[in-house]
């Protein structure tokens, strides 16, 4: 009896082993990834952003898009193109159609990108006009990606042309200790495309006292359009050293775009914060990238980020106060929008 | 079909019954003297990595790995119980298919695993057992930049653990050639939600759901080493072959690393004492 058992414990068990080595040898993972060829590249184009891009829906609230209908109305084009500059400036067609600065296909040939979420607005910001303010290099501090100096009227001036730079903790405490005398500080991210939205969060860090809820962010769980996450909390710790507790105005246009739009997100509504100038660009989605079979690199808005209020900003921030810098003021070399972010400042002190 | 089944069982049947030839092997399965066999292996070989968190293309180029395998007798088992454990790190240089991305790829395993040993002959020893594994990896892509360039591995898992040892000679030289092979069969998988970034994971602190059971159906992953050992006055050397596939498809995405190389090394055999 017991030959009997042992026979069948260790017929069981070669038997498993047989089992298993033929389960995994059997069982490769792979993807299927369409071929290298013009019609090829083109579907993986357009299911990579069917299957990861975030914001269909708001895209169809907003102007009708429907992914399947881009698809039916390119496809039949792809025979009339002649060279690889032609088939390029197709697949940006059809980048273009989801409006999305966040959106790119990166070649040798080029960057295919969306411009018009900054083209068919005024700029509202000259780095001619940067340097009448700034002053020479001399007149300014220049500390870990920000520039700043004193105004006249005693008003910090901050300029913060980019978030793709790390804020050393350093860098920020001498600047609030250098302008802690002033009256108000303007911090100008007007054409700050964006960068790190970790170095979004740690200069917004700087003016708030106490843990704030800056917003929510969401992912993609699946193929579908809809499948999302739950959107979880941003959360803001205070500065750990020296903060901004007076009046602070925050310079916006329409290129203030994706990280600096984010910061425009954490800070606005705060107290003693205005935000003045135009429109932000918007770009709430955080992109992620993939290649096509061709090797092009593709960007893609995928983690759509919501304010507060559970509204996305996708398609930019309102300022509190909307002013343009007119054509006289242009030829004057004022800069009306800081000029505005004064008269806020010296109005809130009075 | 019903015949062809029929046949197909038998002839597994039959292949189960191999281990059970000649159990009347009068001296133990393995050793009782405490010796401990110590391999260090190196290996160059070729690698298909695949990581659609990154990317859906596989990418491919050479691949490296340094292991280190031991082995001895559980004494109080009479020889028929043998403790392994197994530590190796292998690192990937990798192109993309379309030739103009390159990534690494690595991974560092612990393994230990116990097998019962059997001699069907005296030259022939069959083990079975079960392991345990821990892994840590990552993929990194040089060529895409952005928010998703690289994909971080970590996962625990016990699975089976098998080895064949056939003792044998060329001319008058003794040489052993060992067949060895580890397959997970539960464990649990570290991953990022399918269009999660780590920014918010890390820095957000956005952490739930991340661990993913896996099994065979979800992970399929073997790895078999193959050695012929060749027993010198002083010293054994090892040439053999390493076959290290790791796959998973959890969570929407999917992985693989499939991994072949030659591999050179040397075995030490000594004995721990105690003072």
């Amino acid at each position: 009896m017991q030959n009997v058992i042992r026979s069948i414990k260790v017929r069981a068990a070669s038997l498993l082993t047989m089992l298993v080595s033929a389960l995994v040898a059997t069982s490769c993972i792979t993807e299927e990834v369409a071929p290298n060829t013009i019609r090829g590249n083109f579907d993986a184009l357009w299911q990579t952003l069917d299957e990861r891009y975030c914001f269909f829906d708001l895209k169809a609230t907003e102007y009708g898009l429907d992914w399947n209908e881009v698809y039916a109305r390119y496809q039949p084009k792809l025979a009339e193109q002649k060279t690889l500059w032609d088939y390029f400036n197709l697949l940006e067609d059809v980048v273009c159609e989801l409006r999305d600065g966040h959106v790119n296909i990166i070649s040798s040939l080029g960057t295919a990108r969306y411009g018009e979420w900054f083209d068919n607005y005024p700029a509202n910001y000259a780095d001619t006009l940067e340097r009448k303010y700034l002053g020479r290099t001399t007149d300014y501090v220049t500390t870990g990606g920000l520039k700043y100096r004193v105004l006249a009227d005693s008003i910090a001036y901050v300029r913060c042309p980019s978030f793709d730079v790390s804020f050393g903790d350093g860098n920020l405490h001498v600047m609030m200790l250098t302008l802690a005398p002033c009256k108000g500080m303007i911090l100008d991210i007007r054409s700050n495309g964006g960068g790190r939205l970790t170095s979004a969060e740690k200069l917004a860090s700087v003016f708030i006292d106490e843990k704030t809820l800056g917003g929510y962010m969401a992912h993609k769980t699946g193929k579908g359009h809809n499948d999302f996450s739950q959107p979880e909390a941003i959360e803001i710790e205070p500065f750990g050293s020296r903060r901004w507790t007076k009046p602070l105005v925050v310079l916006t246009n329409r290129r203030t775009y994706s990280a600096a739009n984010a910061f425009v997100m954490y800070v606005k509504g705060l107290p003693g914060v205005t935000i003045v100038g135009d429109k932000t660009g918007g770009g709430s989605g955080m992109p992620l990238t993939s290649e096509l079979p061709c090797g092009w690199t593709l960007r893609f808005s995928a983690c759509p980020m919501y304010d507060r209020q559970m509204a996305l900003t996708e398609e930019g921030i309102a300022p509190d106060v909307k002013v343009d810098i007119t054509s006289d003021d242009y030829r004057r070399d004022i800069d009306t929008i800081i000029e505005t972010a004064r008269r806020i400042i010296l109005s809130a002190g009075n | 079909m019903r015949n062809l089944l029929k046949r197909m069982a038998a002839v597994l049947w039959w292949l189960s019954g191999v281990t059970l030839a000649a159990q009347t092997t009068a001296s133990a399965p393995f050793d009782t003297t405490g010796i401990h066999h110590s391999m260090w292996l190196v290996g160059a070989g070729r690698s298909n990595a695949l990581d659609t968190y990154i990317s859906p293309l596989e990418y491919t180029g050479p691949t490296f790995t340094l292991a280190h395998l031991t082995e001895r007798g559980l004494r109080r088992s009479g020889g028929r119980v043998s403790f392994s454990t197994r530590l190796d790190g292998r690192l990937a240089y990798v192109t993309s298919t379309a030739g103009n991305h390159d990534a690494y790829d690595g991974d560092v395993a612990f393994a230990v695993a116990w097998r019962y040993n059997w001699k069907p002959r005296p030259d022939l020893r069959l083990a079975l057992g079960g392991m345990a594994e821990a892994d840590l990896g990552f993929t990194y892509n040089t060529g895409l930049s952005g928010n998703n360039p690289a994909q971080g591995r970590a996962a625990l898992a016990v699975g089976l653990s098998a080895l064949a040892a056939y003792d044998s000679r060329l001319g008058r030289l003794p040489l052993t050639l060992t067949l060895q092979a580890d397959a997970p069969m539960m464990g649990m998988k570290f991953q990022p939600h399918y269009g999660q970034s780590y920014y918010e994971i890390f820095a957000l602190g956005h952490q739930s759901g991340h661990l993913h059971v896996t099994w065979p159906g979800n992970a399929p992953t073997l790895r078999t080493l193959l050695t012929a050992q060749f027993h010198f006055r002083r010293l054994t050397a090892t040439v053999g072959y390493l076959s290290d596939v790791r796959q998973s498809k959890v969570g929407g995405l999917k992985y693989h690393s499939w991994n072949n190389s030659f591999v050179i090394g040397f075995v030490r055999h000594f004995r721990l004492t105690s003072r």
